[in-house]
C-alpha cells in the first residue's frame, strides 16, 4: 500500500531542471542524468518540506498524497 | 474448444484474408442473451485472465467497470508491437468474430456502450478482417455495440494501455502516469477496458460455456522463420519448438523486454509451466551458431530508440546501457562492464511512467546470465567464435 502522504514523482513531466533536490536534498538525491530520486520515507516524516519540493518544481511534475 | 481449427504457419503477420472466417461458418460460441450478473458470474469462475502479459483476472477488471458505473469503452488491443509477435493480427484476420463476440460479451457484462478495434496504422490486413467482420455482422443483423476501429501511430509503445487510454482521448498516443485505473477512469474519464484481443476472444469461449484457457496461442521465432501455434498447456515446449526448426542454445521467453533462459532448462517444461514466463506467448529460440550478446545488444538498441523519450531515465538510461552493450558485442568488452550494466540498470529500475524500461532491464539482466560465459570472447585480443550478422525481428541486420 502506498504512503498517503508520499511525494510522488510523473517522471513523464519530469525535465531534470533540479529544483527540487535544492529545496529538500535530504529526501532527493539526483541521479547521474540529473533526474530526482525520492526517499519516501523521509518525504513521508517531513510532509511541509515535501511540500515545498513540489511546489519548486517548475514542471509540476511532483505531488503530495496519491 | 480451440481457436485455430488448423496451425497457422504464417509469414511476417500476413494472413491471407481469404481464409478469413465468416460470420455463416463462425463456430458459435455467441452467448444467447446471458444476463450481466451470468456472464460476469461465467468468467469469474473459469478465472479468465489477460492475454497481453500482464495476467490480470478479466473478471476484476469488469468489476471494476461496473463500480465506477458502467456506460464506459471497450477496446480490443490489437497494436501488437513486438517484433516477435503475430498471435494478435493471425487471430484477427483468421477469426474476427470471435474477438467482436468477445468485446460485445464484455459490453454486455460491464454495460459498456461504446467499442474500439485500436490497431496500428500499418495492420492493413487485420483492419480489413475487422472492417469485414463488422459489416457482415451488421448485414446479419446481428445486434453489436458499435464499434469504431482506431489506429495508432506504429510504434512500440502504441500498444501500451496508458497511451490507448491517452491517444483515445485526444493526447499522444504515448504512455502516461496513472493514479487511478482505466477501468475506473480512462478514455474522456469514462470506465475504459483495455483488453487484448486474445483476452477478447476467450472471453467468447467462457460465455459459451468452454473452458477459455485449455490452450495458448504462441509465436514462435526460429531460424526458419516466424509461426503461431496452438499449443495445449500439456504440451512439451522443446518439441514444440523444435519441429518448427532446428537447434537452439536459448531462448527469449516473452518478448523484447522477457527473459533469457537456456534451452536445457526450458525445453523439458511444458507449456503451462513457462506460461507466465512467455509473456504475450512469445518464444524466441537462438541457434548454437549466433551470439547471444550481438543479438542482445541489438535488442537493447531497438528499445532505447522505442523509447517514448518521456522519463529522463529511460531515455538516458536505455541509451547508455545500448551504447555499452555495443561495444562489448563490438569485441571491445572491458573487464567493469558488467559492473557498470548493472549500476546504471540499478538507477533506471522503477522509475519509468510505464514497464517499457523495466522490460529492458529484465532482458538485458536475464541475458549476462545466461550468456556470462561468451563475455570474455568480447573482449580485445579475444574473439567471439558465434555469428554476428543475423537479423533480430524488427531490427536491421548489424
Amino acid at each position: 500500500m502506498k504512503n498517503a502522504q508520499a511525494l510522488t514523482l510523473d517522471a513523464t513531466n519530469c525535465d531534470g531542471v533540479g529544483m527540487c533536490a535544492l529545496v529538500a536534498p535530504d529526501m532527493i538525491t539526483l541521479d547521474a542524468w540529473g533526474f530526482p530520486v525520492i526517499d519516501g520515507e523521509a518525504a513521508a516524516a517531513r510532509v511541509k518540506k515535501a511540500r515545498a519540493a513540489a511546489r519548486a518544481c517548475p514542471h509540476r511534475a511532483l505531488r503530495v498524497g496519491l | 474448444m480451440s481457436i485455430f481449427t488448423t496451425p497457422v504457419p504464417i509469414d511476417s503477420r500476413r494472413v491471407a484474408v481469404d481464409s478469413t472466417e465468416s460470420l455463416a461458418d463462425h463456430r458459435g460460441a455467441r452467448p444467447v442473451a446471458i444476463d450481466p450478473t451470468e456472464l460476469l458470474a461465467r468468467i469469474s469462475e473459469s478465472g479468465l485472465r489477460g492475454y497481453g502479459g500482464a495476467f490480470f483476472p478479466v473478471a476484476r477488471k469488469w468489476q471494476t467497470a461496473i463500480d465506477a458505473g458502467g456506460r464506459g469503452i471497450v477496446v480490443a488491443n490489437g497494436a501488437e508491437s513486438e517484433p516477435a509477435s503475430a498471435k494478435d493480427a493471425s487471430l484477427l484476420q483468421l477469426r474476427p468474430h470471435l474477438v467482436l463476440d468477445g468485446l460485445n460479451a464484455a459490453a454486455q457484462a460491464t454495460g459498456s456502450v461504446q467499442g474500439i478495434v485500436w490497431l496500428h496504422r500499418g495492420a492493413a490486413h487485420s483492419r480489413v478482417a475487422v472492417e469485414r467482420a463488422i459489416v457482415e455482422r451488421r448485414a446479419a443483423g446481428v445486434v453489436d455495440i458499435p464499434v469504431r476501429i482506431v489506429e495508432g501511430p506504429d510504434r512500440y509503445l502504441s500498444g501500451e494501455s496508458s497511451a490507448i487510454v491517452r491517444a483515445l482521448s485526444g493526447g499522444p498516443a504515448l504512455p502516461q502516469s496513472r493514479s487511478v485505473p482505466a477501468a475506473t477512469s480512462g478514455v474522456d474519464d469514462r470506465p475504459t477496458l483495455v483488453h487484448n484481443v486474445e483476452t477478447l476472444a476467450r472471453v467468447s469461449l467462457a460465455t459459451a460455456g468452454h473452458d477459455p484457457s485449455r490452450t495458448r496461442l504462441l509465436t514462435v521465432t526460429t531460424t526458419s522463420g516466424q509461426s503461431v501455434i496452438e499449443a495445449q498447456l500439456d504440451d512439451t515446449l522443446g518439441p514444440l519448438v523444435s519441429a518448427l526448426g532446428g537447434d537452439a542454445q536459448a531462448v527469449l521467453m516473452g518478448g523484447y523486454g522477457g527473459t533469457w533462459r537456456r534451452w536445457d532448462d526450458v525445453a523439458t517444461r511444458t507449456v503451462g509451466e513457462v506460461e507466465k514466463l512467455t509473456s504475450a506467448g512469445i518464444v524466441i529460440a537462438l541457434p548454437r551458431s549466433t551470439c547471444g550478446i550481438a543479438v542482445t545488444a541489438q535488442i537493447v538498441q531497438y528499445l532505447a530508440d522505442s523509447s517514448a523519450r518521456q522519463c529522463g531515465p529511460c531515455l538516458f538510461g536505455l541509451d547508455e546501457l545500448a551504447e555499452v552493450m555495443s561495444r562489448v558485442a563490438g569485441g571491445r568488452a572491458r573487464r567493469t562492464d558488467v559492473t557498470r550494466l548493472q549500476r546504471i540498470s540499478a538507477t533506471v529500475s522503477g522509475r519509468g511512467a510505464c514497464h517499457h524500461p523495466d522490460g529492458a532491464l529484465r532482458m538485458l539482466g536475464s541475458a549476462l546470465d545466461v550468456f556470462a560465459a561468451d563475455l570474455p570472447a568480447h573482449r580485445r585480443r579475444s574473439r567471439c567464435a558465434r555469428r554476428h550478422d543475423i537479423a533480430v525481428p524488427g531490427v536491421e541486420a548489424a
